[in-house]
């Protein structure tokens, strides 16, 4: 926020103080408004990947969109990227969990706003877009290809004048060395999928503006719901900032079985293939040569905590995305609020997320923190 | 004039309010509370309060009768949610007592506690400091 807006914020908020809530035409007190607008602006301005010479490069973003829905990138041609991450569904997909060759142990995480995270996948196994994006092409779970393979198609195939574009030829490169040039493509692509203006927004931006005549255009039941978003419901701990997400991994109180007798690690696991991966922000196939954002991979801690935490997801889009937590074992957001509501705290680490409890909402509580959910979706949804 | 003499007042007031000024003449240093009446005074000049980015510290040890600094220990927990910061921040000796801290990130808002171990050959005295994560 620069520095007119915040004298104008300022302003405004006093006068909200000294006129009190009533005459703001808002439900919000000046503390919650103050609140409300960490949740903005949106979409956020964010700047290229240092990591990755092709993000935000016109041609690496229509390459590498080509790429991600070409199953022949799978080793068999059967499946791509988009086979999962389904434009319409929030480039997620409607199964509980995902189906690649087999079926896998986790719900497809949402592609949209891919781009501002800090950890990538449910468990945070890489600290970059590129990174992760390699990891299901290489998955013999997946797309199960390698990266020879990968070579031999960007040299003989009808990318081979694209990638030499972008890339230099093939011929002159590692074939792992392809296999990152290729991620990086696709990740330049997926940086552009970035959920729209919301209802929420318009209405955070008017607050932001003092315009209160045009803030209250906005429902009063999801004014409501963001109240209790804010406090009772204990929801913004976890779900910060324009994307409502701390980026950080929690244990939400979802059972870690996969099976009987077979059990997610979740960050646990995420650290450990995260360590010894050679492809973060600290290792030699960053475009960076300050390595920004390394710091991450270099100081983040592992504790037995970790065990069984997954990345907090934002909320933006979210009612596109069903179903909900890392094992899509929650169909819709009605049950997700009464999975808050009525939490089971005996699945929760012993130790750990002490905030979390039963919410105890009223139904009239759950339809208000519904409508607020829901005003975080309905931006323009991306064409399928 | 009244008005030069409520500002010279008001000068001499935030001068008097401000750090021990042992030390420290940064008049954003807070001292944080030791954990015994022996320990040297030490200040925090914190960094934004931003949540989830990662933001940093400067610590000012004062003088100690148990000599040089050898080390400092740096750290933030959440007391009423029961966990700590995700990463370790990283520690600079800018000689003179002066500590620059880097890499702290708070991942929620709310009640955060920076705590500080100093220790000078035998000796070892434990900070804390309230900080809200607004």
């Amino acid at each position: 926020m620069n520095r007119l807006c915040r004298i104008i914020v300022a302003f405004h908020l006093v006068a909200a103080i000294i006129a009190g809530p009533a005459a703001a035409d808002v439900l919000l007190t000046p503390e919650e408004i103050s609140r409300t607008l960490t949740h903005g602006p949106w979409p956020p301005a964010v700047g290229p990947d240092p990591s990755n010479r092709v993000s935000g490069n016109a041609a690496a973003i229509a390459f590498g969109e080509q790429l991600f829905h070409d199953p022949d990138l799978s080793r068999d041609g059967s499946i791509s990227c988009a086979t999962c991450h389904v434009p319409a569904r929030g480039f997620s997909e409607d199964r509980p969990r995902a189906m690649g060759r087999v079926a896998l142990d986790r719900n497809t995480p949402s592609l949209m706003n891919v781009g501002t995270h800090r950890w990538f996948g449910w468990a945070g196994d890489s600290d970059n877009l590129w990174a992760q994006s390699l990891l299901p092409i290489l998955n013999a779970d997946e797309l199960a290809s390698d990266a020879q393979s990968l070579k031999t198609m960007m040299a003989d195939g009808p990318y081979a004048s694209t990638y030499a574009q972008l890339f230099g030829p093939s011929s002159d490169h590692a074939s792992e060395t392809v296999l990152v040039n290729i991620a990086k493509a696709l990740a330049a692509y997926k940086e552009t999928l970035i959920t729209g203006q919301t209802s929420f927004d318009r209405f955070r931006d008017a607050l932001e503006l003092g315009d209160m005549a045009r803030a209250a255009d906005y429902p009063e039941s999801a004014q409501r719901g963001l109240q209790i978003f804010l406090g009772k419901g204990n929801c913004a701990f976890c779900h910060t900032g324009p994307a409502f997400t701390n980026g950080e991994f929690h244990d939400a109180g979802v059972p870690y079985f996969i099976e009987p007798g077979r059990v997610d690690p979740g960050r646990h696991g995420g650290l450990k293939a995260l360590l010894e991966s050679p492809f973060t922000l600290d290792g030699a196939f960053t475009d960076d040569p300050g390595k920004r954002g390394a710091w991450a991979v270099r100081n983040v801690r592992r504790t037995h905590l970790d065990f069984g935490k997954f990345r907090v997801p934002s909320l933006r889009g979210a009612s596109r995305t069903a179903p909900y937590m890392h094992d899509g074992s929650l169909p819709d957001l009605e049950s997700v609020v009464a999975h808050y509501n009525t939490i089971d705290m005996e699945r929760l680490h012993a130790d750990g997320e002490a905030i979390l409890m039963p919410l105890n909402l009223s139904d009239d509580e759950v339809d208000d923190l519904l409508a607020f959910l829901r005003s975080l979706s309905d931006d323009q949804p991306v064409a399928d | 004039m009244p008005a030069n003499r409520a500002v010279a007042a008001l000068c001499l007031l935030a001068y008097l309010a401000g750090p021990a000024l042992a030390c420290v003449s940064d008049p954003d240093a807070q001292r944080m509370t030791p954990e015994t009446e022996a320990a040297p005074e030490v200040y925090a000049i914190l960094g934004p309060s931003v949540v989830s980015q990662p933001t940093g510290l400067e610590l000012v040890v004062c003088p100690w009768n148990s000599g040089a600094v050898s080390s400092v220990d740096v750290d933030a927990w959440m007391p009423s949610h029961q966990h700590g910061m995700n990463y370790e921040p990283d520690i600079e000796a800018l000689g003179n007592g002066r500590f620059a801290i880097t890499n702290m990130v708070y991942h929620m808002p709310g009640p955060w506690e920076l705590t500080v171990t100093v220790r000078a050959g035998a000796e070892r005295a434990s900070y804390v400091l309230d900080m809200p994560i607004p």
